[in-house]
């Protein structure tokens, strides 16, 4: 039986538009936030002991995703060989490019003078975990814009020779945000060796659900069978990652707590059992792991279930990142538990839940993620594919062995 | 501003760069020096401590030229402040280091400003935030005029010339307010019935007859009299059946919070001219019954009789103690105060030469440091002293030597500069009760008027002053004399009363254990004269409070340290300020009346000689042994006994906020018809001001004059000085033609030009001297201050140099022309005298150096006179309410209310006892406007033991709301629409006695900042931030009797504080 | 599609211009970047403080350490060596050096260099009171040093760790690294934004109203003028004590010694044999707090 005939497909706008109109709506509610932040100097509920929260965790996040992207989609495509993803990647390159400016639009807005940021690049301190996070970040992103182009351009040379310079540095950005917070003496339950690479599991899981959505979304194999069959596949690597990311973070419990530094374990108890138990047990744990868990297990072949299960597990994983962050700040030294009545203030106080103008920040980080995507895929990728889908020895039967189906442009 | 370097360059001298020392410090003079400065470095100018762009900036605050020291008066303390002053703003405050509160020792007085401008002393975290008192947005600007009821808090600002027209001239001053369309005021002028100073003098000398008579018969007689004699003139008298009521200028009454020196000068002066006799104080509500005991212990004995005691107290000498035994005395979080006590303790206790203990029943901070702690139940302290007594007399650990000296003689052979009447032979009733001691010529012993005493058995007349005779008594005497008396010593009564219950007894009455109590005891003992009890409000502050100082009082008699370095000791004293040296005469008031007639707080005066009199109880108590009773003023004027009141005036207080059972001078000072005018001068709208007719307002403690005199620590000689160091908040008046900010004194200068007030205006002080301007007393005074006390001169100051004149006014460049004119000012004291001023306020008072404290280990300024162990006058008062007279020693009491019946139908129901105490970061009404001290504790909770709160199902931070029998409701209530409840959270906290709850002082404001007002028709909005926390006065037990009044000691005056029981309901 | 000459030239270019990036970023950084403090005779101050006061045999210990002081500052910056040491037997948990921190240096609200921490221990009757005042420990092993990405926080050759204000990002990364929360970001906030708003403004006001002009008045810290209210730093910054540097400048003590009532806080030279600080560090057993961490605080505590 013949297999059918695999077709590029460039006139999925409708993804885009969604993407657009999300990205504004994102845009228009989350400049409230940017506002407030900027005009009224409304620093969010963060305070001098707990100086980090959501931005940073979202930071994290944003990163994270964008780097497990990538290197999920090298991984799926030359090592595991996952077929119908290949011409993803610029899809890929770009989500992550957006994501990595949404990032850093984030985190400029936690800083307390973002017009000097510029300095983190001209009179970087490299002993600074942070220094290296920004200098990696910004390489990041030069590398993804020349991999962008590269794509655009069918440099395929480039674009391999690109990956063996991509790769490493990923790993690296997010070896650095783990040491970013490893490093940290100060913080028991940051100073953990199993952290850099708890933080690279955590990465991969989250780049994979994206990839799988992505490809869900934006696939040009859309509405043919290896379409499905990827995202199956797809699906399945998303459940081993979960599966693994699960067991590093049961491994970090372990370390964490077997010790018993006190201020370690005690933050740990905090994190599973303090006020924000939720945010671990129903929010991270239920919706963003057992339910896509089940959902790629039992229902593997709808594709609803896959996207469902896609969506849950990135949406929800911002609570990773900030059930790192804040835990590490939240729990007082022992030594000086008394210093929250010593000098009261509400920015002098280890009880931090995120307000609504960080959390309006953070939509409006989104929308730009949104919006800039949907922009730039309508500009550069809409053409793209549309050329794509014109040159028949691209056909997908060159690298799946099956039969080159007659393209539109042969049809016409 | 002046530009500082432009200003001091010309009369530059060496001394200048001292100040700044580099070149940040000298800033421009500085820079232009560099070279004689030999700073290193070619530059320096730039980048001194931090490289980069931004140019460095000179360290102005350690300029002389921005430097004024004055007083803080954020508590009574005063502590010695300086004021830095950048570009014409105070934006720091620290520790004026010529002020002994705060360097041990003080720099020398003679050291030069410029040398002492480096040098900062240690003050409290209140006084630092001062300047926040002085800035705050809510003060008043002009003269605001009631719009509303009472209480409402609408008002109109007026000019100064209309307020101070209608208080003087009365009429339908409030006709816009609902229900006072026809009220007609009296003014000032008309309730000033008796202007002739002549006739009030010949009055005053018949209603003393009055009560100087020996029968109510005979007092009868002369009223009836007196009504013939003044017949033309009765009409000036309160009660013409009553003259001793006095005039009815007495319908006059100025009280006040906190005065001090120089502003109590005016105020005495403007009730004096006005002709009344109430110009009454705060005293009981602070620590009457330790004044007043103290006052009790130090009546001398003079032509027969007892009199002339000290408005005062003794205090511990830490400073050189070896121990101390701190009874509810909060040294490190108030007292008087913080600053000056502190280090003068702690480097003790840290190498181990001072060890002190604390009885308390809540755990202080003093007492975190103390070898013991003593948790007594509040109340009980006349049973601790007893038990402590009782063991030290019983175990011959008592001065012996001390105690037998019977006169200043025998004090001077023993090496002792004081003496008390252990040894004095009491008479002992048919009744057993002792009554007066015995003099010794009825047993046709003696001379005069002296005493008796027993030496080795045989009775021996004594004159307690003399010097010459020294007479050593026995102690422990208890025997007849030859006619058949029955005779004991002071001594002996002491014993006595001590023994009224076992050791073990007294234990378990004040609830501390029988063994520390002893170790304690032991440990006083065991000091030699190095030991001491320091006592403050703790013990004083119930009704019992009087027997609680005695007792106290008495153990540091039993010690013998009075006047002994490490010991007991008083002030060192003030210098002079009124011309004692005869340079300026202030206390001379020509033209006023004298006033006379009884006070309306009924004090100074026995019941029993007035024609009031009518038996047992009276409707109020009378006070023959105390004086400024804050609980008094308001409440008698509610129950208009002795008389009804007019007109008062209000400074600096806020009763309604600061006395136990407050409200209820609210509800008083809401009467219209019981109060008709209520002048208020504060510098906001405050707790108490808001129910005035008009509020003056005031300069605050930095923009203006007072003397804030000495504390009974500080024993060297001393006079701190606060003087305006910046622009006045308040807009200006004209006055006698002259500008001025409105203020107090502009207030008073006022009216008295209104009124034509003998005293003020030209030659107000005699020919020559005219009090035109506030600043013609303040000068005059600081002139007398620099001459000293001596007519020659010979105890001046020295003249401030060129230098120093030249900082003077550099110093006060941002000061506006109607507060320093240097013209006028040199004018009002004379070009002669005018160096030493300079010098005086360029040192922010007068200070002897540290080393004159003591001589030979003994106060080079001490008390030196008799020790009344036993008081005959105190046994000799009769009790208006139980009509049985007082005890004349130190013995206990329980708590009791006005009809001598112990509280516990009021404790029914109601098991938790309440106390109240201070925290360092704040004042009473003064100090929650500063918004550098909220962060240190931003609201106060109900302090309580976990057992406690367990008992009663209670959750740490729970809010609830505190009642007790006379304020079931437990509820403030403000005016007729509005109630404040006093509800707090809970903390709960190991440092609690169970059973016993606490709250800070200084929260719970319903004024000050803190609410809505509408000024002129605008709302201003208040501060919820300055009404948190909670504050329970009002939950304070009233007196069954007097029912509008807190509890209060019937002898020696103080309210109570500490003896109420509530009830937490969870709110 | 294999990638032509041009197009490989391109890429490398970009590659390149991105490594000549960084290579210029890290030299320009240790050029430009690299914080220099003044050292040398420069920093020598010949002051003349106290010259005119007697020494006398009973002395405030605040004037003994005024006069170590002024020894100290006539030596170039590198041979002095701050230490600060707190007695806690002395400190009577009075704030007072809370505060006068607080007011010398302008601090904002929810900013705090020195809390004094109040611990309470035990039960009824057997209780204590512990009182530990906090200011910035001045480590010899700052851990909040090296985590800034930008130097704007160094160790000085005194030994006293300072930020710069114009240079700091505000990233806070520092402030998550110190472990005695001796670093407060300085949010922007003010003291009486809102206080007694609603009133008629002008000379015929019957209520003050506005802003008290305290609030306005730039801060002296590291010996310049910080204007808060203009909005520039050091809003936003991360900030800390600094042992009032501006202050030994003109020869006086850090606020924090010479207000404690308690006499509890020396400071002085660790380099001076003859120092007061010195002699109390070798007569006592000295704490730090946190040894384990290995930070060396400079800061000790009598207990
Ligand atoms: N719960 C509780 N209550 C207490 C005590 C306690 O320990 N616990 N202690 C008691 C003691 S010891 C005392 S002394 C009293 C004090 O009681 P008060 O003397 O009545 O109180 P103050 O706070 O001194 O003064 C209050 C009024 O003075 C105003 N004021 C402030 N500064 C100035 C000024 O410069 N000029 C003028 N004209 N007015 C000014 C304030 O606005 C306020 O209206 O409180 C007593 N109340
Ligand atoms: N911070 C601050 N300092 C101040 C003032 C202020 O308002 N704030 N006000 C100043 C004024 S006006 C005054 S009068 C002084 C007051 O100075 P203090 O009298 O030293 O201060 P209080 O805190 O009123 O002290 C009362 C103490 O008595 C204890 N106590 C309560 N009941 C009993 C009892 O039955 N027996 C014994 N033995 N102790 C008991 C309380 O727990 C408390 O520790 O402070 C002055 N200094
Ligand atoms: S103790 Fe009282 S007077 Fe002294 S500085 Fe503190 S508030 Fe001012
Ligand atoms: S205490 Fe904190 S801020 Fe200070 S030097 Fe040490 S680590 Fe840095
Ligand atoms: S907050 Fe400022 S000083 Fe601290 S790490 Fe960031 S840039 Fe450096
Ligand atoms: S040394 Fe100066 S900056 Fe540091 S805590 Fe003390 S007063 Fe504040
Ligand atoms: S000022 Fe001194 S006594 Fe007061 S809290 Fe600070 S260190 Fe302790
Ligand atoms: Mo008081």
């Amino acid at each position: 039986m013949a297999a059918p005939a695999i077709q590029y497909r460039f006139d999925r706008r409708w993804d885009f538009h969604i993407s657009l109109v999300v990205g504004l709506i994102a845009l228009l509610v989350g400049a409230v936030g940017v506002f407030r932040v900027l005009v009224w100097h409304d620093h969010g509920a963060l305070g001098s002991y707990v100086p980090w929260g959501l931005w940073v965790a979202a930071y994290v996040y944003l990163v994270w995703m964008e780097v497990g992207m990538i290197l999920g989609y090298y991984a799926l495509k030359h090592v595991l060989k996952v077929e119908g993803i290949e011409k993803l990647g610029p899809v890929i390159v770009l989500a992550a490019i957006c994501a990595l400016l949404a990032a850093l639009m984030i985190i400029g807005m936690d800083l307390g003078h973002p017009f000097r940021a510029w300095r983190a690049l001209v009179f970087a301190d490299f002993s600074s975990p942070m220094t290296w996070m920004i200098w990696l970040h910004s390489f990041y992103l030069v590398l993804l814009a020349v991999e962008f182009w590269a794509y655009r351009n069918d440099y395929e040379d480039l674009i391999k020779w690109l990956n063996w310079v991509n790769i490493p540095a990923g790993v690296a950005l997010i070896g650095v945000i783990g040491a970013l917070f490893g490093v940290i003496a100060a913080r028991p339950f940051w100073n953990a060796s199993i952290l850099p690479m708890a933080f690279f599991m955590s990465s991969l899981v989250a780049g994979t659900a994206l990839i799988l959505l992505l490809h869900l979304l934006f696939s040009p194999l859309a509405g043919q069978r290896v379409y499905q069959r990827t995202a199956q596949e797809l699906g399945r690597f998303l459940m081993w990652a979960i599966l693994v990311g699960l067991l590093a973070s049961g491994a970090n419990l372990v370390v964490t707590m077997y010790p018993d530094v006190p201020a370690k374990s005690e933050a740990m108890r905090l994190l599973l059992f303090g006020p924000y138990w939720w945010s671990v047990w129903i929010v991270h744990l239920a919706l963003g792991t057992l339910v896509p868990l089940v959902l790629l297990a039992l229902f593997r072949r709808s594709l609803l279930a896959l996207g469902t299960a896609a969506t849950l597990l990135v949406s929800t994983f911002v609570m990773v990142p900030l059930n790192v962050v804040i835990p590490g700040l939240a729990y007082p030294t022992p030594e000086l538990r008394g210093i929250v009545s010593a000098y009261v203030h509400p920015r002098l106080s280890y009880d931090y839940v995120p307000n609504m103008t960080e959390w309006l920040v953070v939509v409006f980080g989104l929308g730009v993620a949104l919006t800039l995507f949907a922009v730039a895929y309508y500009l550069l990728l809409n053409r793209y594919y549309a050329d794509l889908a014109r040159q028949p020895e691209n056909a997908i039967a060159a690298s799946t062995g099956a039969e080159p189906a007659p393209t539109q442009a042969a049809s016409q | 501003m002046t530009d500082t370097a432009d200003n001091t360059s010309g009369a530059r001298t060496r001394r200048q760069f001292l100040a700044g020392g580099a070149l940040l410090g000298t800033g421009l003079i500085g820079r232009s020096l560099e070279a004689a400065q030999d700073i290193g470095g070619a530059r320096g100018a730039d980048s001194a401590v931090l490289k980069n762009r931004r140019p460095d900036t000179p360290y102005t605050l350690a300029q002389v030229e921005n430097t004024l020291y004055s007083a803080c008066l954020q508590c009574n303390t005063g502590c010695g402040i300086k004021c830095k002053v950048q570009d014409g703003v105070v934006t720091r405050i620290d520790g004026n280091p010529y002020n002994p509160w705060t360097l041990l020792p003080h720099l020398r007085y003679a050291t030069h400003p410029d040398d002492a401008v480096p040098v900062d002393g240690a003050i409290c975290p209140k006084g630092q935030a001062g300047l926040q008192t002085a800035y705050d947005p809510h003060r008043l600007r002009k003269v605001l005029k009631r719009a509303g009821k009472r209480g409402e808090n609408r008002w109109v600002s007026i000019p100064f010339e209309q307020g101070v027209r209608e208080i003087c001239e009365g009429g339908r001053l409030f006709a816009n307010v609902e229900g006072e369309a026809d009220r007609h005021v009296e003014g000032l002028r008309e309730i000033m019935a008796l202007r002739d100073p002549e006739l009030s003098g010949r009055m005053a000398d018949d209603v003393q007859a009055i009560w100087d008579a020996d029968s109510q018969q005979v007092r009868r007689e002369l009223v009836d009299q007196f009504k013939q004699k003044y017949a033309d003139h009765l009409d000036k008298l309160i009660d013409p059946d009553h003259p001793d009521l006095g005039p009815k200028n007495n319908q006059i009454v100025c009280m006040w919070g906190r005065l001090k020196g120089g502003r109590s000068d005016f105020y005495r002066r403007f009730t004096a001219a006005m002709g009344s006799v109430n110009a009454h104080g705060h005293t009981t509500v602070c620590q009457g019954s330790l004044y007043f005991t103290c006052s009790a212990i130090s009546d001398q004995y003079r032509d027969g009789s007892f009199s002339g005691g000290r408005k005062f107290y003794w205090q511990a000498d830490t400073e050189n103690a070896r121990f101390v035994l701190f009874v509810g005395a909060n040294l490190f979080e108030a007292n008087y105060g913080p600053p000056n006590r502190s280090v003068r303790l702690t480097d003790g206790l840290a190498t181990g030469r001072t060890k002190i203990a604390v009885a308390d029943p809540r755990f202080s901070k003093l007492a975190s440091k103390a070898w013991k702690w003593l948790p007594l139940k509040p109340g009980s302290d006349t049973a601790l002293a007893m038990a402590m007594i009782r063991w030290v007399l019983e175990n011959d650990r008592y001065d012996a030597t001390f105690l037998r000296a019977a006169n200043k003689a025998a004090a001077n052979e023993v090496n002792e500069t004081s003496w008390s009447n252990a040894t004095w032979l009491v008479r002992i009733g048919d009744d057993g009760k002792p009554g007066a001691f015995v003099r010794a010529r009825e047993l046709g012993l003696g001379r005069g008027d002296e005493l008796l005493v027993m030496r080795d058995g045989a009775a021996v007349a004594v004159d307690p002053n003399s010097i010459d005779a020294p007479v050593h008594g026995d102690l422990f005497v208890d025997a007849s004399l030859d006619d058949g008396t029955r005779v004991k010593s002071s001594l002996q009564l002491l014993l006595d009363a001590s023994r009224e219950h076992t050791l073990a007894e007294w234990a378990e009455m004040t609830g501390v254990r029988e063994s520390d109590i002893i170790d304690t005891a032991y440990e006083l003992t065991s000091h030699g004269k190095q030991a001491s009890v320091d006592i403050h409000r703790g013990p004083a502050q119930h009704t019992n409070g009087f027997y609680a100082v005695l007792g106290w009082m008495t153990l540091n008699m039993l010690l013998g340290n009075y006047d002994h370095q490490g010991g007991l000791i008083q002030d060192g004293g003030t210098y002079d300020t009124m011309g004692r040296g005869g340079l300026f005469n202030l206390r001379n008031h020509p033209g006023r009346n004298t006033p006379f007639g009884i006070s309306s707080i009924r004090h100074g005066i026995d019941y029993e000689k007035t024609t009031l009199f009518a038996g047992y109880p009276a409707k109020r108590n009378w006070y023959p042994l105390a004086s400024d009773l804050y609980q008094e003023t308001i409440p008698s004027i509610g129950d208009a006994y002795p008389y009804p009141v007019k007109a008062l005036f209000m400074y600096m207080g806020a009763p309604t906020y600061a006395l136990p059972a407050g409200h209820t001078n609210i509800e008083i000072l809401r009467d219209v018809n019981k109060l008709p005018l209520f002048i208020a001068n504060d510098i906001l709208v405050g707790t108490g001001s808001m129910y005035a007719d008009y509020i003056f307002p005031d300069t605050s403690f930095l923009e203006r004059w007072e003397f804030q005199g000495t504390h009974f620590m500080m024993t060297n000689n001393v006079q701190p000085v606060r003087q305006p160091v910046m622009p006045p908040i308040p807009i200006d008046c004209e006055v006698f033609g002259q500008r001025m900010p409105i203020c107090f004194e502009s207030m008073m200068l006022g009216i008295a030009e209104q009124l034509d007030l003998p005293g003020f205006g030209d030659d107000a002080f005699g020919p020559g001297l005219d009090l035109k301007h506030l600043d013609d007393l303040y000068l005059r005074a600081i002139a007398n201050l620099a001459f000293g006390e001596a007519a020659d001169g010979s105890q001046s100051v020295p003249d401030a140099d060129a230098r120093e004149l030249a900082i003077f006014e550099q110093a006060r460049r941002h000061l506006p022309a109607s507060v320093f004119d240097a013209r006028r000012w040199r004018s009002i004291v004379g070009e002669a005298i005018w160096p030493k001023v300079a010098y005086v306020l360029n040192r922010g008072g007068r200070f002897e150096d540290h080393d004159k404290a003591f001589t030979n280990g003994k106060m080079t300024h001490g008390y030196g006179k008799l020790l009344n162990l036993y008081q005959e006058k105190t046994a000799a008062t009769i009790h208006a309410g139980t009509g049985e007279p007082y005890p004349g020693i130190a013995c206990h009491v329980p708590v009791r209310d006005f009809l001598g019946r112990e509280p516990s139908d009021k404790r029914d129901g109601h098991d938790l006892a309440l106390i109240t105490h201070r925290t360092i970061s704040q004042c009473k009404s003064r100090t929650i406007t500063n918004p550098w001290l909220r962060p240190l504790m931003p609201d106060n909770g109900i302090l309580i033991n976990p057992r406690d709160a367990q008992r009663l199902g209670l959750r740490q931070g729970q809010m609830v709301k505190v009642t007790s029998a006379t304020n079931p409701q437990g509820d403030w209530p403000l005016t007729d629409r509005e109630r404040k409840p006093m509800i707090g959270k809970l903390v709960f906290t190991q440092t609690m006695r169970p059973g016993v709850v606490s709250f800070a002082l200084g929260f719970g404001h319903w004024a000050t900042g803190a609410v809505d007002i509408t000024v002129d028709g605008h709302v201003i909005r208040g501060a919820s931030e300055r009404a948190a926390g909670v504050h329970a006065n009002a939950a304070m037990w009233t007196d069954s009797h007097v029912k509008n009044t807190c509890m209060f000691d019937p002898v020696g005056g103080s309210v109570s504080f500490y003896d109420t029981h509530i009830r937490l309901v969870p709110a | 599609m294999a990638m032509s000459r041009r197009e490989f030239v391109t890429a490398t270019s970009l590659a390149g211009a991105g490594v000549a990036a960084v290579a210029a970023g890290v030299t320009l950084n240790k050029v430009v970047g690299a914080p220099r403090d003044p050292t040398g005779p420069g920093t020598i101050r010949r002051l003349t403080v106290l010259n005119n006061v007697e020494k006398e045999r009973h002395e405030d210990v605040l004037l003994r350490m005024q006069r170590e002081l002024v020894k100290a500052m006539a030596k170039p910056v590198e041979q002095r060596r701050w230490i600060m040491v707190i007695d806690t037997r002395k400190c009577v948990g009075c704030d007072a050096c809370t505060v006068g921190c607080v007011a010398e240096n302008k601090l904002p609200p929810g900013v705090v260099y020195r809390p004094v921490v109040k611990e309470e221990f035990g039960e009824f009757p057997n209780i204590q009171i512990r009182f530990t005042p906090r200011p910035c420990m001045q480590c010899e092993n700052p851990p909040c040093v090296p985590v800034c990405p930008v130097k704007a926080t160094w160790k000085r050759p005194d030994g006293i760790t300072t930020i710069d204000y114009d240079k700091c990002i505000g990233c806070r990364y520092c402030l998550t690294a110190c472990p005695y929360h001796a670093r407060t970001s300085d949010f922007g906030e003010n003291w009486q934004d809102e206080t007694a708003p609603g009133g008629e403004t002008g000379e015929g006001r019957a209520i003050q109203g506005g802003r008290a002009p305290w609030a306005e008045a730039p801060s002296f810290e590291y010996a310049k003028s910080w204007d808060r209210s203009s909005g520039g730093s050091p809003k936003g910054n991360a900030r800390k004590c600094h042992f009032c540097l501006h202050r030994l400048e003109v020869g006086q003590l850090p606020v924090c010694a010479t207000t404690c009532i308690g006499r509890a806080t020396y400071f002085g030279d660790a380099n001076d044999a003859d120092s007061l600080v010195n002699e109390l560090i070798t007569k006592h057993q000295v704490q730090t707090l946190l040894p384990h961490l290995g930070t060396k605080p400079r800061v000790y505590y009598i207990v």
